[in-house]
């Protein structure tokens, strides 16, 4: 008598179990999946493998720092006086400083530049590196430019006229 | 003090006096593995192609009558010639030159094409050169600016003491370094060719720098610091040709603007003589002068080439060849009246070759003919002049005969500064001029 009321529950049992497990509560939006998407790391001058010719490197400047294009006239004196000295660093040095000094050198004023630090640095990267300043540069530049007064727009510009990133493109 | 502790304390004393290296009167720290005969060498390259019938034989009477005792007569004027006038006085009063070391009559550039550029490589190489010579690139073995600076000391000599000053661009900016492996601009010479960037274009393009305050620079400096730290760079030392360290640099820098500021305002620039007397040869013996007057190098190359004008005007050739004989006389008295370079200096003089026996077609306005070099006998004859101390130069002495190449300056230059034991066995043909040295 026992056994058979044990076997006419196992039935219903079953049937409770089943629709617990296929009818449970299920996460409200299951179309969102997670995965890690590849971001490729590097330095950023990595896309500038090559170096500039001399040539490339006065036209460049020039119009970096004047904000139009070097003339034919100037440009072969510039090489002629660039090859004339052994240590090609000495020479570009005083180009870029000469270049700096030009009452038309379309650099930033002191007051401009404190005027919004950040913008500055961002438009100096975009003109000089042809690129944005990663987070760090931002942060170093301002930070600099924001305790020591000794760096002004002039200084910032030939740094990174004469800087190894400026010589690759 | 113990005993014991005082024994310890002198032997490490007496340890480390001999162990410390002797700082030597040219600033070295050690000494290359020969001994110096003197501590400063000009080569002077009286290039341009000169003809030892019009130098040292004076067949148009002595075209050269600073450096070299008359042989058939004085200095005559002939039409189209300078005029006693127009020639500044002897720099060496009544003296010649050769007075003051020995003179090689005849020496010869025996191989290769007689070329400039093939004859500057072989007086700066020590090595013949020939027809596949790449006028575009770096000579391909090691120059004497490399040997010295590799060997000369136990360190790499700095480039300040080295210093090839040329009288004109188009290749010779290239005689500084040579593609050498284990040499090239690592230990190459400093360049200059002065009457390029001391002009009128070079005060415009170099000449009013923006300056910067001490204070700046250290900003400056931070900031170059951490933008080249994030850059990857592949700009190399052979890119941008022979490197100064910084501290050189200012250096340079500096003697950059000196003369900028000599070609503008100095009472005595270029105060050497009246009318056109001047010419780019005498420019760059200035030049050389105040690269010797700053930096009192140890190894100076320096070349004079306007005698090239014989392809076309002989008479101009004369004319020139006077000016350069002048030059070099000026650039002996300037090392003679400069201390630390006088008595201390060796001056050789050599043209790269010589020219034709025979004429070209050209008659300049005078009716002379003109003469190319293109590799006959008489454009490879060529002198020597080796002036110095008394006690380590043959005063007024002279050798007639056949004795000594243009292969052989090298290691002459070497011995004098004495390294030449030091550079690797095969590299180097030529001897040294051991018969003019005491």
């Amino acid at each position: 008598m026992l056994v058979y009321s044990i076997k006419r529950l196992i039935f219903p049992v079953l049937c409770i179990l089943l629709s617990i497990v296929c009818f449970a509560c299920t996460k409200d939006d299951p179309k969102y999946v997670y995965k890690i998407q590849d971001i490729e790391i590097s330095e950023p001058g990595a896309k500038k493998p090559n170096v500039k010719t001399s040539t490339e490197y006065i036209s460049i400047a020039y119009s970096d720092a004047f904000g139009s294009t070097i003339s034919n006239d100037l440009l072969n004196d510039l090489k002629k006086i660039y090859i004339a000295f052994g240590d090609l660093g000495v020479t570009e040095d005083l180009i870029i400083r000469n270049f700096l000094n030009a009452s038309s050198a379309e650099v930033p004023t002191l007051v401009e530049m404190n005027q919004d630090i950040k913008q500055f640095v961002i438009d100096a990267y975009k003109k000089v590196y042809n690129r944005l300043p990663n987070e760090y540069e931002q942060w170093f530049l301002t930070n600099l430019i924001q305790n020591d007064s000794d760096v002004t727009p002039e200084v910032v510009y030939y740094v990174l006229m004469t800087s190894n990133e400026y010589r690759q493109y | 003090m113990e005993r014991r502790d005082f024994l310890r304390k002198a032997g490490l004393t007496a340890a480390g006096a001999l162990a410390v290296p002797y700082i030597l009167p040219s600033g070295r720290l050690f000494a290359a593995t020969g001994n110096r005969k003197v501590n400063h060498v000009v080569f002077c390259m009286l290039a341009g192609g000169i003809r030892n019938i019009e130098s040292v034989h004076q067949n148009e009477s002595n075209l050269m009558s600073t450096m070299l005792k008359d042989v058939g007569g004085a200095y005559t004027e002939k039409p189209g010639f300078l005029t006693a006038s127009q020639i500044s006085a002897n720099p060496l009063g009544s003296q010649r030159l050769q007075e003051f070391g020995s003179l090689l009559k005849e020496v010869r550039f025996k191989e290769g094409p007689t070329g400039h550029y093939n004859g500057h490589i072989t007086a700066l190489t020590g090595r013949y050169t020939n027809t596949t010579l790449n006028l575009r690139a770096n000579p391909d073995y090691p120059t004497i600016f490399e040997y010295y600076r590799k060997h000369a000391g136990n360190s790499v000599m700095s480039a300040l003491n080295a210093w090839w000053i040329s009288d004109s661009l188009g290749s010779y900016p290239a005689l500084n370094y040579s593609s050498y492996p284990g040499y090239g601009s690592a230990y190459g010479a400093n360049f200059i060719q002065p009457s390029s960037l001391i002009s009128s274009e070079g005060y415009s393009a170099i000449g009013n720098p923006l300056n910067f305050t001490a204070d700046q620079k250290t900003a400056a400096d931070k900031i170059r610091g951490f933008c080249d730290g994030n850059f990857a760079s592949q700009f190399s030392a052979e890119s941008v040709g022979v490197v100064n360290s910084r501290a050189e640099r200012e250096q340079l820098d500096a003697f950059i603007n000196e003369l900028f500021t000599d070609g503008i305002s100095g009472p005595d620039f270029m105060n050497w003589g009246t009318g056109k007397w001047v010419n780019n040869d005498l420019t760059n013996v200035y030049y050389a002068e105040k690269v010797l007057e700053k930096f009192q190098p140890e190894l100076m190359v320096l070349n004079l080439q306007a005698v090239d004008i014989c392809h076309t005007e002989f008479t101009s050739y004369c004319k020139n060849l006077v000016k350069a004989d002048w030059g070099v006389s000026h650039l002996w008295n300037f090392i003679q009246n400069t201390p630390g370079l006088a008595d201390d200096t060796v001056l050789i003089v050599m043209p790269e070759h010589g020219r034709n026996l025979e004429p070209n077609t050209v008659l300049d306005a005078y009716g002379r003919p003109a003469f190319d070099h293109t590799n006959d006998d008489t454009s490879r004859e060529i002198f020597t002049m080796v002036v110095g101390p008394s006690s380590v130069v043959k005063q007024d002495y002279v050798v007639d005969t056949l004795y000594g190449e243009s292969i052989d300056i090298v290691p002459t230059i070497a011995n004098l500064l004495g390294f030449d034991v030091d550079i690797p066995a095969g590299l180097l043909p030529g001897q040294v001029l051991n018969d003019v040295f005491i």
